[in-house]
């Protein structure tokens, strides 16, 4: 009852609330915009958050990202241009509804599915993680150790299309997480004498690089889009969608319960989850005409919950573990470390009213996204006016600042161009990124609690099936090896040609 | 730029080897079995072994495929200088902001970037001087970010508060 109270304290502070609505419009412009992701959106955010309390700066992320991917739903259905990845998977059903006239249900059917998936995922959160954070106070390093591995193989596994190339970029992002002094014996490795690197490479530096700089890359050489299109009428957006919402409560239910599992996975996001929901539901029509409306809105209400609900749910082992979902908690995670709010079970002990306050955030940013979102399609014909060209050298300069003032060194700016470089050649070999950040952020935890665990055994190997629950978590990593390599050859086999 | 998969493995081992090769230097502390070493030695090998996979099953397309597939804007000049104004312009500012301040730097940028983009100097120096203003404001006034000022030092006052 007091944390109750405490979190509503927090919540009615007038600076909270401002920051909210603030970040909210932040990533809704930034979210309608084609081309612009949820990701960059969290990315270009850290550098002005570095400097707020820590809840505020992270109900600013929690709020942008949220309506950055619902934002991407309105390019989508309005132009065929999804503003963001996560909306890709449903773009033609939506944008199609408004070629008949169907706009305002097309949107509606976005906009409230969206509302629900994330207002059901943050249900989930605040009800299983001070549960599993219990569980968490007996793990030991060598829980930890597996449990970090466990997500990051989860990360490499499901973060792109070639196995092997996962495994490379996570081995990679490991390996640079080692740059700097071991954390074990304070030793400088692989410093070449250069006195900026002995505190590592700088996380918030590289993600700008990794996600911002490497977008602005592929956006520059994309070819000019043309004339601008005519905008068409929307029409209403909220008319009846109570009870659409309730006629479709199994697909939102549907899309809300895999957005919650995909995002709680390591490494998968919001993009993957919609993709999966789509998936489920267009089997689940089996029989029926794909092509009518109610299909398509079936989908649209399925896929949009599943995108939001995957944000809920990667905060799940990102507050209780420390282990990210998916690259928008990698960053949140390294902004709760520099903020002082360690992530893990002990915060549910030593920052309870900071904790639940983020996550009654995840509700008052959903319930905020009505009023907001439809607001953001009806003013979605400004956003267009914002001239592309003049957005990446805006955007650029927000990067090159961003860097400096978390860092305070033009070492760190340099960087950025660097590893936009290295991520842009990445991207282009599908070599998967997010298993490298997610192994450049976890590489000192695995490091430590490995290295722990080896020097309180005395180097016997044995210490890592000693516990019952070190030897399931030891088990379950194992198996999702094995279950990777299975489902490879199970691919391999069927991708051969039939011999006649 | 992508490059096949045999120089993809080849780029992982040259890696891999150069992680071994350090990470050998590395000497544990007295009485300890593990050191800084011992870690970077595991990633190493796991970058040796995973690239030579990468690039043995590269090997099996090596006479189909081209080493490396050249993108449709790299076939244009204008397309190379779009790619490079965002690296060039982050070394621009780089070397010159310690001496020229971030506000003459910030309108250099925007202007370069712009340029490219085919956009006169009469609107990309205006845009230029209102975003870097707006910039300061928001870094150096609300957030305290120590950014340079250089010659324009003396004005400084007006955009501080």
């Amino acid at each position: 009852m007091v944390i109750l109270t405490d979190v509503l304290g927090v919540l009615l502070d007038v600076h909270l609330l401002l920051v909210i609505v603030a970040s909210a419009i932040y990533g809704l412009v930034l979210g309608a915009i084609p081309g612009l992701t949820a990701l960059m959106a969290t990315a270009l955010l850290v550098p002005v958050v570095m400097f707020m309390e820590p809840v505020p700066a992270i109900a600013a992320i929690i709020t942008s990202s949220a309506m950055a991917i619902f934002a991407g739903d309105i390019p989508g259905a309005l132009m065929r241009m999804p503003g963001t990845p996560a909306s890709a998977a449903y773009t033609d059903d939506a944008y199609s509804l408004t070629r008949d006239g169907k706009a305002g249900l097309s949107l509606g059917a976005g906009l409230f599915s969206s509302v629900l998936g994330g207002l059901l995922s943050a249900l989930v959160l605040t009800l299983a993680a001070p549960n599993l954070a219990e569980l968490a106070l007996q793990f030991s390093s060598v829980e930890y150790f597996w449990l970090t591995v466990l997500g990051l193989s989860c990360a490499t596994f499901v973060g792109g299309s070639s196995l092997l190339k996962g495994v490379a970029a996570l081995l990679f992002g490991l390996g640079l997480s080692t740059i700097g002094m071991d954390p074990v014996s304070g030793t400088p490795r692989f410093t070449f004498g250069v006195t900026n690197l002995l505190g590592g490479l700088g996380l918030i530096p590289l993600l700008i690089g990794v996600f911002a700089i490497s977008e602005l890359l592929r956006t520059v050489t994309l070819p000019a889009t043309g004339e601008r299109q005519a905008r068409p009428a929307v029409g209403s957006i909220s008319a009846g969608m109570g009870r659409l919402m309730w006629h479709h409560r199994f697909e939102v239910l549907r899309g809300s319960t895999l957005g919650t599992l995909v995002g709680a996975l390591p490494g998968a996001g919001a993009d993957i989850a919609a993709w999966i929901a789509y998936a489920v539901t267009r089997r689940s029509q089996k029989g029926k005409d794909p092509n009518a409306v109610e299909q398509k809105v079936q989908r649209i209400v399925s896929a949009g919950a599943a995108n939001n609900a995957s944000l809920g749910g990667a905060y799940i082992p990102a507050t209780v573990f420390g282990i990210p979902g998916d690259a928008i908690t990698a960053i949140v995670i390294s902004v709760m470390f520099l903020k002082g709010l360690n992530p893990g079970p002990t915060i549910f002990l030593n920052n309870p009213t900071a904790i639940y306050s983020i996550f009654a955030i995840f509700f008052v940013a959903n319930i905020l996204m009505i009023p907001l979102g439809i607001l953001c399609i009806r003013t979605f014909g400004l956003i267009l006016k914002v001239p592309r060209t003049y957005l990446t050298p805006i955007i650029l300069l927000f990067c090159i600042v961003g860097a400096f003032s978390v860092e305070n060194t033009l070492f760190a700016v340099g960087i950025i161009a660097i590893v936009g470089l290295l991520g842009y050649f990445m991207e282009a070999n599908d070599i998967p990124m997010a298993p490298a950040v997610l192994g450049l952020i976890l590489g000192p935890v695995i490091e430590q609690t490995f290295m722990t665990s080896m020097l309180k055994s005395g180097g016997e190997v044995s210490v890592f099936f000693d516990r019952p629950l070190a030897i399931a978590l030891a088990v379950a990593t194992l198996g999702s090896w094995a279950l990777a390599g299975v489902l490879k050859l199970v691919d391999a086999a069927k991708a051969r040609p039939v011999l006649t | 730029m992508k490059v096949q998969d045999v120089l993809v493995g080849l780029f992982f081992i040259v890696i891999g080897i150069l992680m071994i090769g350090h990470a050998a230097e590395l000497k544990p502390p007295r009485h300890l079995k593990f050191g800084p070493g011992f870690f970077p030695l595991l990633i190493g090998s796991g970058l040796i072994i995973v690239g030579g996979v990468i690039a043995l099953l590269g090997l099996r397309s090596l006479r189909t495929e081209p080493l490396w597939h050249r993108p449709e804007w790299s076939r244009t000049r204008q397309g190379w200088v779009r790619f490079c104004s965002i690296p060039a312009a982050i070394a621009l500012y780089v070397l010159i902001v310690d001496a020229a301040g971030f506000l003459l730097t910030a309108v250099l940028v925007m202007v370069l970037v712009l340029a490219v983009s085919g956009v006169p100097l009469r609107r990309s120096v205006p845009a230029g001087a209102v975003t870097a203003v707006v910039l300061t404001a928001i870094f150096a006034s609300v957030l305290h970010v120590p950014l340079p000022w250089g010659p324009l030092q003396n004005i400084s006052g007006w955009l501080l508060w």
